[in-house]
């Protein structure tokens, strides 16, 4: 009996083993069970921090469409309005353009290019004729003004200028004198000349009222009584000349130098509208029968009846004249053309 | 000698005759019981062995079906967050070019306002030369 209990635990000690082993394998084995409840306690962060940002980002979104949206409506009223400015000023330019014609009254001449707009009138005031010319300078460099024969000393007619140099347009310029060099005459500029920004000879620092009268380089007519060339260069000279007086500035009547003021002769004006706009004119003169001339006087009366806000008196009497289209229009008073040392003439 | 002592005789020599051959019979017995105690304990252990695999690999397929199935859940959740991430990269892209654009019209609006604030000059200015005019 007792053999056989001996044998009987013999033959179950593995079977023994095997129970233990397998009572416990269950609690082994579910230590190889995935310990997802700490991966999807992240996976619900996760998921929550992305639902947040999903959320912030539709809010970024709709708020960036909004402002995109009323950017584009503020662009759309900008550009009405400034259309609509540009309209504006259109129309104001217009009302000022027509009020001047309405003043000069019809043009007998008229040139429109992409440099330049021409119009020619007629001048006919009790007492005295002339021309008038209203440019308006879409390129400034169409305004020049050129030497005779472009060389110092020497002369030439303003018809002879307008023809070599192509010029539609074309007035005397500023004052000058003669002088014997070496037995010959030579033919002296007064003042200072800028042709193309440069002075043509050093600055001429005349004393008394002489003044300079030219354009810029924007095209917008400058001068004044300058005593120094910095003075001068200050303005940024593009073409000039000079003689005297100033008859108005800033659209204020200048005084006239009473040796100036009440005599009656043929007259070259160079002058500017508040828009810009250049006006140069021509009244003929001793000629009884047909213009007796005009004083300074009643030309600056005339001048500011006309609207125009700078104005500079050139050469007049016998070097006045105005040629349109290679034609003398006025009646220069020598009865035949004065050879002049400068001219202003307008390019076509 | 005795009858008795003739019987007494007789006994012991069978009972030594019976032992003789019943050690003879157990001899002859006792490869055979090893045998079959082997081939019991061989079967037992076989037994154990297939209960123990049986029992092992139910519980780590369970173990591994459990796994499998977090896995999946947790690949699906994964996916599902994939493409939330796209759809915000998406979205992120498109406010990013929304707000690009909305720049570039608000570098355009300041360009507008000086050009406005340049044609007002312009018109101030023109409209105080028409004051002057004739």
């Amino acid at each position: 009996m007792r053999k056989l209990f001996v044998l009987a635990l013999l033959v179950l000690a593995p079977f023994l083993g095997i129970w233990i082993a397998c009572s416990n394998f269950t609690g082994y084995a579910h230590a190889l069970s995935m310990p997802v409840e700490k991966v999807n306690l992240s996976l619900y962060a996760l998921e929550e921090s992305v639902n947040i940002i999903e959320r912030e980002m539709n809010n970024v979104k709709t708020q960036a469409e909004n402002q995109k949206n009323q950017y584009e409506v503020h662009d759309e009223s900008l550009s009405n309005l400034t259309k609509q400015a540009t309209q504006y000023k259109q129309m104001s330019d217009q009302i000022y353009e027509e009020r001047i014609l309405t003043m000069l009254g019809e043009p007998i001449k008229v040139h429109s290019s992409r440099k330049v707009e021409i119009k020619v009138f007629k001048l006919e005031e009790l007492g005295y004729r002339g021309y008038i010319a209203k440019v308006k300078l879409f390129d400034p460099k169409a305004f020049k003004v050129v030497l005779a024969k472009d060389t110092l000393g020497e002369k030439e007619t303003t018809l002879e200028a307008v023809k070599r140099t192509g010029a539609l347009l074309g007035i005397n310029g500023g004052g000058f004198y003669t002088e014997m060099r070496n037995g010959k005459p030579y033919m002296v500029h007064i003042g200072n000349v800028v042709i193309n920004g440069k002075l043509i000879t050093p600055f001429n620092g005349y004393p008394g009222n002489l003044c300079f009268a030219g354009i810029n380089k924007s095209g917008r007519v400058i001068g004044g009584v300058l005593s120094t060339e910095k003075e001068l260069m200050a303005l940024n000279p593009w073409q000039g000349v000079s003689f005297i007086p100033v008859l108005i500035k800033g659209g204020v009547s200048q005084p006239i130098p009473a040796e100036w003021a009440k005599t009656k002769q043929p007259r070259t004006i160079l002058g500017e509208y508040a828009n810009g706009d250049l006006i140069m004119i021509v009244v003929d003169g001793r000629q009884a029968d047909w213009s007796s001339g005009v004083t300074l006087e009643r030309l600056i009366e005339k001048l500011v009846e006309l609207g125009v806000k700078e104005a500079y008196n050139l050469d007049g009497g016998g070097s006045s004249t105005f040629v349109y289209d290679q034609e003398v229009l006025n009646k220069p008073s020598d009865g035949k053309l004065r050879p002049v040392v400068t001219n202003i003439v307008i390019m076509p | 000698m005795s009858f008795g002592t003739n019987l007494h005789m007789k006994n012991t020599e069978e009972l030594k005759s019976a032992r003789a051959r019943k050690t003879s019979s157990s001899k002859s017995l006792g490869p055979l019981y090893i045998v079959l105690f082997l081939l019991v304990w061989a079967g037992l252990v076989y037994g154990g062995f297939y209960y123990s695999k049986q029992y092992f690999d139910q519980e780590i397929k369970n173990i591994q079906q459990t796994n499998a199935m977090y896995i999946q859940e947790i690949k699906d959740r994964m996916d599902s967050l994939t493409n939330e991430l796209i759809a915000l990269k998406g979205d992120l892209s498109n406010t990013d070019e929304t707000i690009s654009s909305s720049s570039s019209i608000q570098k355009e609006l300041n360009a507008k306002i000086e050009l406005l604030d340049k044609q007002l000059k312009n018109l101030e200015k023109s409209l105080q030369i028409l004051k002057e005019a004739p």
